[in-house]
């Protein structure tokens, strides 16, 4: 999925109507924006369930925050650190109680080591693989590489949606990539089976 | 930094364009950098492809969203819901009081009713009233309190438990005093005589609701700094990491701190633990959300 590229400009009218009180500007707003946060949050948290969930909170977040965007970003911007925020808070949320999750119901997930790796290409969909795999990275790692590949921020721009410098964004993303190549048993060669994701990044 | 994580770093700002010109000539130069920037798109493009949301559930999220705003008919005071619920606990909290009180009412227009008909000296009619007032007076508390009660609430057995309840002062002025800013305009008095007052949801909401739901998140923060963050101008709310709405779950605790300053109240992570902060009069208190326990801070 490849939702559309949002303008500046819209974004900045809307925001400036629905400031005023522009329903229909705000739900515009929220609509076009929407599939980009959705998109976020199925990948920090995971299953579809989740997502949804902290999707919706999400955009609660935003309308609830609208007031003190100060123009100074792009609204863009602004609304994935605040949406990146509420899908993260809602992820603790759900930590403190059992989780549905595909990957935590089934045995010896992420205790499996390197040696053990089996390949399941065959039997576990592409999609379950990504999550898992992105699952096994820490979560620093994990938002700083689904802003850059997911939203397209620029490195400055992640720095300010997360607060670190620009230097360490990108060290993360490289790093996080790097041990997803790993995971995901993409070592160059694009015939590679998916794999089964094993331990903790090194 | 060993070769192949310099390569990695490289490669990867390659293929985002925020490697420098030297860089660039390197992975021009060297096959296993071009390699690993081919790797590293792949693992982009896996990550990129993600599927659509289904349609009800955007409808869904978005509805939720503008209904809640248009409850409050302010694009800030949005709620989750978590903080409906919270909600719609605290009101059914103040109608029962309101509900007490217009119960007392009637029953002592009653009683001044049975003195004045009692002193005219009249004994059939008298008594006939007599007969006739206790209990439609307490027919009309009653019906006072059912009506505050069922005014559209639920969850009278939460409620039942609810810390306060019989202490109409300390309720009322709770959310009163630890509003921030946003919500000064909110009247603790909203229930006084008013449980059948439409008004009333909607003043104790604005007076509660701002305040716990739009607690900044400060993110990871030292335990020895909690003081300092919360002393006037420690954060700008403006450049917190985001807002939450986690207090909610500590709602009661929160609402019942004596003079906490929601406008420099927080939401951190310390230690590994979610917190709320607030400063009262006598310090600065830490709330774990966990289980809203309360602890001053160090």
């Amino acid at each position: 999925m490849n939702p559309p590229r949002l303008t500046t400009s819209d974004d900045a009218a809307l925001v400036a109507s629905a400031r005023s009180g522009d329903r229909a500007a705000l739900e515009e707003l929220l609509r076009r924006h929407h599939d980009r946060i959705w998109a976020i949050c199925r990948r920090l948290a995971g299953n579809d369930a989740d997502a949804a969930d902290a999707t919706q909170e999400a955009l609660m977040a935003i309308v609830r925050g609208l007031d003190r965007f100060d123009g100074r970003a792009r609204f863009t911007t602004w609304s994935y650190r605040v949406a990146t925020n509420a899908c993260l808070d809602e992820m603790r949320r759900r930590g403190r109680r059992p989780r549905p999750g595909l990957i935590d119901d089934d045995p010896g997930s992420g205790s499996v080591t390197p040696d053990e790796n089996v390949d399941v290409g065959r039997t576990v969909s592409a999609s379950v693989d990504v999550d898992a795999a992105l699952r096994e990275l820490p979560e620093d790692f994990r938002v700083a590489v689904v802003l850059r590949d997911l939203c397209e921020l620029d490195y400055a721009e992640i720095a300010d949606v997360l607060e670190i410098a620009p230097g360490t964004v990108r060290s993360r993303i490289a790093r996080g990539r790097a041990r997803l190549a790993e995971i995901l048993g993409d070592d160059g060669n694009q015939d590679t089976p998916v794999r089964r994701p094993s331990g903790e990044p090194s | 930094m060993n070769d192949d994580t310099r390569l990695d770093e490289i490669a990867s700002a390659v293929l985002d364009g925020e490697a420098s010109e030297a860089e660039r000539a390197l992975a021009d130069s060297d096959p296993r950098v071009a390699a690993r920037v081919e790797t590293l798109r792949r693992v982009r493009a896996v990550i990129a492809d993600v599927a659509p949301p289904d349609p009800d559930q955007r409808e869904q999220a978005v509805a939720a969203a503008l209904a809640v705003a248009g409850d409050t008919g302010e694009n800030t005071t949005v709620t989750s819901l978590d903080d409906q619920r919270r909600r719609r606990h605290m009101s059914t909290r103040t109608l029962r009081i309101a509900g007490i009180a217009a119960a007392l009412a009637a029953g002592f227009l009653v009683v001044s009713l049975i003195a004045v008909l009692a002193s005219s000296g009249d004994g059939d009619e008298g008594d006939g009233d007599f007969a006739t007032g206790e209990p439609a007076g307490s027919a009309a508390a009653d019906a006072a309190l059912e009506e505050a009660e069922i005014s559209g609430l639920a969850g009278s057995d939460t409620t039942a438990d609810a810390p306060g309840r019989t202490e109409p002062d300390e309720a009322m002025a709770a959310p009163e005093a630890v509003a921030g800013d946003d919500a000064a305009t909110g009247d603790g008095g909203a229930g006084e005589g008013s449980g059948d007052d439409p008004q009333s949801d909607a003043t104790e909401s604005a007076a509660v609701g701002p305040m716990l739901a739009v607690l900044p998140d400060l993110g990871e923060v030292a335990a020895t700094d909690l003081v300092d963050l919360a002393a006037p101008g420690g954060f700008d709310p403006d450049g917190a990491v985001g807002v939450t709405d986690e207090a909610l779950a500590c709602a009661e605790v929160l609402t019942s701190l004596e003079g906490a300053d929601g406008a420099r109240s927080f939401v951190a992570t310390v230690d590994d633990r979610r917190v709320a902060v607030t400063p009262t009069p006598d310090g600065v208190l830490v709330i774990d959300l966990a289980d809203c326990s309360v602890t001053p801070a160090r």
